[in-house]
């Protein structure tokens, strides 16, 4: 089977064209392929120029390694690519995060997806106290003192 | 006291008289009991009711004599066990006893012989109390060379009794009633007697604790003394006996606060210092002065004490409005009520407006005098202030305040009308805790007022936070219920109910997105990566999180996309005060967590041992299946919700049984009935799909609680080898699908030393005995190998053990919560090997010791 190539348009115009295996990882383009029944352009309409790039990325660095895998090899190649990802998720800002995690659940790209809600998880909110959390993610505060704090003196006792 | 002749009894031909007594069944049972006594997994208490039961009150003498005489060869073991001993034991027993403890019962001897005074049986409260604070001094591990010095001490101490009798006849006669209803708490108190005290400590300490009371002409002087400051804890009152002295132990104790009348005589108290010191090597002897020095300082110190409760009684009178008087005329009553609480102080003595009415000072008083400062219990104050709190059961880090009086229903309490003040709103939280909200201008004396203006039992009160606590309540028939109490003391009006509803309803329809940014689904995903248990800590971020967390679909979603990592989930009691606690360790952080305390009913029990466990690791549950109320004998614990709720009680109740998970099913087997106490092979199995139990094929025979395993559909069940082991072990195992037992496979219990674990299919111990060798079961010879590897580090990890597995990994955990993962592989040979290493030991739990632990996936 030769190499295909797929054309990719984000929201904002923005052309980036794809080898085909690449672009499979994402479970959703499968779907926009058959109903265009077109080899052109696949518009995706909810995903922005800088935002593609980095799914492509993504995807391209894990497509690299699912081949170079195919023998069954080390498993420090995984090693590798949970480095590569963690890498990959810091030098994000929040706003990119969010966006991502969008863009790989419209895209349905399981691994992004998984990887971005955990890193969402572990950076945003796990370690943090609660005020700190709402700092982060912008959340207003809606509970009453009083609820609040019975809602903490319920829990507090684990974290002592 | 001192014998000359080294002669020891012929502990073999004692034993074989008790068979040939009660049959060979029974004595096997018996042994094994006293065993476990012996080896502290029973208590005073429950080995009293079993003892009583097998030997039958006529044979109690055999018990007692086999216990004497077991002490007597201890105290002559210099010399080596003689092949024909000397058989003059029993004539010196009785003798021994009579000189030792003139005046009463023989047989209180040592904390182990069974006698009618004890907290099992009371005659009467007089007797119960000597008998008590009688074993209390032969704990001492001195007494039978000392017997002289105690002797001496005991008969003003026995003056005393009868006078302190007399004053506080209302008090006695309450304690007598109420002591069977309450036994639970005099388990309690014996449970907490610490076996492996310090010689010195329990001298002292009953040096301490018969002078709390003191005769007035030194009451003027020591007021005097009083405004000296600061107080530091006298010399000689070593830490533990001084928080012995604080009322927070055991009965014993108690009683000899009440029963002393007054400072050891300083002669006296110079002789037992000076047994002491000779007993410690220390040959030089005790000056006059130095006994008088301590008495002093003694005196002073407890008077300070004593005189803080007073003066706050006292404050509180002036006080109090009406309704608290009707309280104050039940608190007189229910101070002598409650045996386990009483440091019953008569204070006759004490400032004017109460020598009039003769008040008494409550545990709560005390409590509450300390509380206000705490600096003046000396200089361990923190720790002492601590083992005053500890000394209730259910909550950790907590203050109980309050032990007051009551009756009736639950129910009315919980439509106490708002003209009762003071308590305004309540919410149902979960099946059994209400939350009640307390306007501004109450404090909490007038919540347990007016809990008691619609009589209640208050059991207690117990503080969280400054605002918070949760109370324990009971009926008349001594059931418990809990609920807890919201103080809001900083503002100044009180939120009607619907105010608040409308709150919530509005929140509801304006409510935020969980995190602004992202679509709802996405963001619970978010949430629910979060690892155990931190959702439960992060509802508190808005109330969207709140509800989405607490939903039991988020549960179900965590479950399903198996975003979940081990965790090992510890069931410990603190060795000396028996409370109850569960904690979780994160395998990957080595990060402990505490679990919410358990509903009271299983947090009151005598022992952990009496409950049972068993977990569905996959679905993050943990089953406790026991408890001291029978409707309601089985809780589960939900890690998603960190909560613990309430299961369907068990067909017939019971305690000291095993209990396993056999293929999804909550396996009850055998154990003692509830209530009666007798021995039983009933059998059932609890489906968590349905919440039912239904019943089993029943054990064709009784079997002692010692350990169990599932393997496959099978479950193993064995009592283990016991004290003094002269009789194999019974086992048996059944057959889920043929609902069968059939007897165990002789090498199997013969070889089951410890505490097993099941990995790969198959049955591994780790032994109980020796240096820890792990053993591994094969049933192709029926025989034990050893697992070839490490042994277990025998420096940080002590006994008792729980032991659990998952996949190839054996976790231990031993006493203080030390924690050792054995990765357990298999050779090419089919030889088993295993290689440890210790995970992590809490700082705070070096007095815990573990009864049971489960990995669960969370």
């Amino acid at each position: 089977m030769s190499k295909k190539n797929i054309v990719l348009k984000s929201s904002n115009g923005i052309i980036f064209e794809v080898e085909e295996a690449v672009a499979l990882q994402s479970e959703t383009i499968p779907y926009m392929i058959e109903d265009d029944c077109a080899n052109d352009t696949i518009p995706l309409a909810n995903v922005t120029g800088d935002i593609l790039a980095l799914v492509i990325e993504y995807c391209k660095k894990h497509v690299v390694v699912a081949d170079g895998d195919g023998g069954g090899s080390s498993s420090s190649s995984q090693e590798d690519l949970k480095n590569w990802d963690a890498q990959f998720m810091n030098d994000l800002d929040q706003s990119k995060i969010f966006n991502l995690l969008l863009a790989a659940d419209f895209l349905n790209i399981k691994t992004l997806f998984d990887l971005t809600c955990q890193f969402v998880a572990d950076t945003m909110i796990k370690g943090k106290s609660v005020e700190e959390v709402r700092r982060t993610l912008n959340i207003e505060k809606d509970y009453t003192s009083e609820e609040e704090a019975k809602a903490r003196q319920e829990n507090e006792w684990a974290f002592k | 006291m001192q014998r000359s002749q080294d002669q020891r009894v012929n502990l073999g031909e004692l034993k074989g008289h008790i068979v040939k007594k009660i049959g060979v069944e029974r004595s096997r049972r018996y042994f094994y009991y006293l065993g476990r006594f012996l080896s502290q997994k029973l208590t005073k208490s429950e080995f009293d009711k079993t003892c009583f039961r097998l030997l039958g009150r006529e044979n109690l003498c055999l018990h007692n004599q086999l216990i004497r005489s077991i002490l007597r060869n201890a105290t002559v073991a210099k010399s080596p066990p003689l092949g024909n001993a000397c058989q003059s034991s029993r004539g010196d027993g009785h003798e021994q006893s009579g000189s030792l403890v003139p005046n009463h019962n023989n047989n209180h001897n040592d904390p182990t012989v069974w006698s009618k005074s004890n907290g099992v049986l009371p005659i009467s409260p007089r007797k119960a109390r000597s008998g008590l604070r009688e074993r209390k001094v032969r704990d001492s591990p001195l007494g039978s060379s000392n017997g002289k010095v105690e002797h001496l001490l005991h008969q003003p101490i026995c003056r005393e009794d009868n006078r302190g009798c007399s004053v506080g006849l209302e008090n006695g006669d309450f304690d007598h009633q109420r002591s069977g209803r309450y036994a639970a708490d005099e388990r309690d108190g014996e449970f907490l007697r610490p076996v492996e005290k310090l010689r010195i400590q329990s001298k002292d300490q009953v040096a301490a604790t018969s002078c709390m009371r003191d005769d007035e002409g030194q009451e003027e002087q020591a007021r005097v003394e009083l405004t000296t400051s600061p107080l530091v804890a006298p010399l000689g009152i070593s830490f533990s006996s001084a928080r012995r002295t604080v009322p927070v132990s055991t009965g014993g104790d108690v009683i000899s606060c009440y029963d002393g009348g007054g400072l050891p005589d300083t002669e006296m108290l110079r002789k037992r210092m000076e047994n002491i010191a000779v007993a410690q090597g220390l040959l030089g002897g005790v000056s006059m002065e130095c006994a008088n020095t301590l008495n002093n300082m003694l005196d002073v110190y407890l008077k300070k004490l004593i005189k803080s409760c007073v003066d706050l009684v006292g404050a509180r009178s002036t006080n109090r409005d009406q309704a608290l008087e009707k309280q104050q005329s039940q608190n007189k009553v229910v101070n002598g009520v409650w045996p386990s609480n009483g440091l019953q102080i008569q204070t006759q003595n004490g400032p004017s407006d109460i020598t009039q009415d003769q008040r008494s000072v409550s545990m709560l008083d005390f409590r509450i005098a300390m509380e206000l400062n705490p600096h003046q219990l000396g200089e361990d104050w923190p720790i002492l202030r601590e083992r005053i709190s500890m000394r209730s059961f259910e909550e950790q880090d907590s203050e109980v305040l309050a032990v007051i009086g009551g009756f009736k229903e639950f129910r009315d309490l919980l439509c106490i009308p708002e003209a009762n003040k003071g308590i305004g709103e309540r919410r149902e939280f979960c099946r059994d805790t209400v939350l009640l909200k307390v306007g501004a201008r109450y404090n909490v004396n007038h919540v347990i007022a007016a809990v008691h203006s619609e009589s209640y039992l208050l059991a207690s009160l117990t503080r969280w936070k400054t605002s918070c606590y949760s109370a324990c309540l009971t009926d008349e028939a001594g059931k418990f219920f809990c609920f807890q109490l919201s103080l809001n003391l900083s503002t100044t009006t009180m939120a009607e109910p619907e105010t608040i509803v409308d709150q919530e309803e509005e929140t509801r329809t304006k409510s935020q997105p969980l995190i602004p940014g992202l679509p709802n689904e996405i963001a619970e995903l978010c949430l629910l990566r979060l690892p155990y248990p931190y959702h439960s800590l992060f509802r508190s971020v808005s109330s969207s999180w709140n509800r989405t967390i607490t939903n039991p679909r988020f549960l179900f979603s965590k479950q399903s996309l198996s975003i979940s990592s081990p965790y090992l989930f510890v069931f410990a009691f603190n060795k000396s005060t028996a409370r109850i606690q569960w904690q979780a360790l994160d395998l990957a952080s080595g990060r402990w967590f505490v679990l919410p305390p358990m509903p009271t009913s299983f947090t009151k029990i005598s022992s952990p041992h009496a409950l049972s466990c068993a977990s569905i690791p996959r679905q993050g549950k943990l089953f406790v299946l026991g408890g001291g109320d029978s409707t309601r004998s089985a809780v589960v614990y939900t890690a998603l919700t960190n909560r613990w709720s309430f299961a369907a009680p068990m067909l017939s109740p019971r305690t000291y049984f095993v209990a396993g998970n056999l293929s999804g099913k909550i396996m009850a087997v055998g154990g003692s009935l509830d209530g009666i106490g007798e021995a039983t092979t009933d059998v059932e199995s609890y489906d968590p799909e349905s919440d039912t139990w239904s019943e089993s094929a029943k054990l064709p025979m009784v079997l002692a609680k010692y350990d169990s395993a599932v393997i496959g559909k099978e479950m193993l069940v064995t009592e283990g080898w016991a004290w003094p082991f002269m009789f194999p072990p019974m086992g048996q195992v059944y057959d889920s699908e043929e609902d069968t037992w059939r007897e165990m496979s002789g090498g199997m219990k013969e070889g089951w030393t410890g505490v097993s674990v099941v990995i790969r299919e198959r049955l591994f111990v780790i032994s109980e005995h020796g240096d820890f060798p792990m053993k591994v079961y094969s049933a192709d010879d029926d025989t034990w190998r050893y697992v070839n590897g490490d042994k277990l580090p025998g420096k940080t990890m002590r006994r008792p053990f729980a032991v659990t597995g998952a996949d190839d990994r054996v976790f231990v955990v031993a006493g203080g919560l030390n924690v050792a993962e054995g990765r357990v592989s298999e050779g090419q040979n089919g030889e088993f090997s295993v290689v440890w290493r210790i995970i992590s030991s809490p700082q705070a739990c070096t007095q815990f010791s573990p009864a049971s632990c489960h990995v669960l996936y969370v």
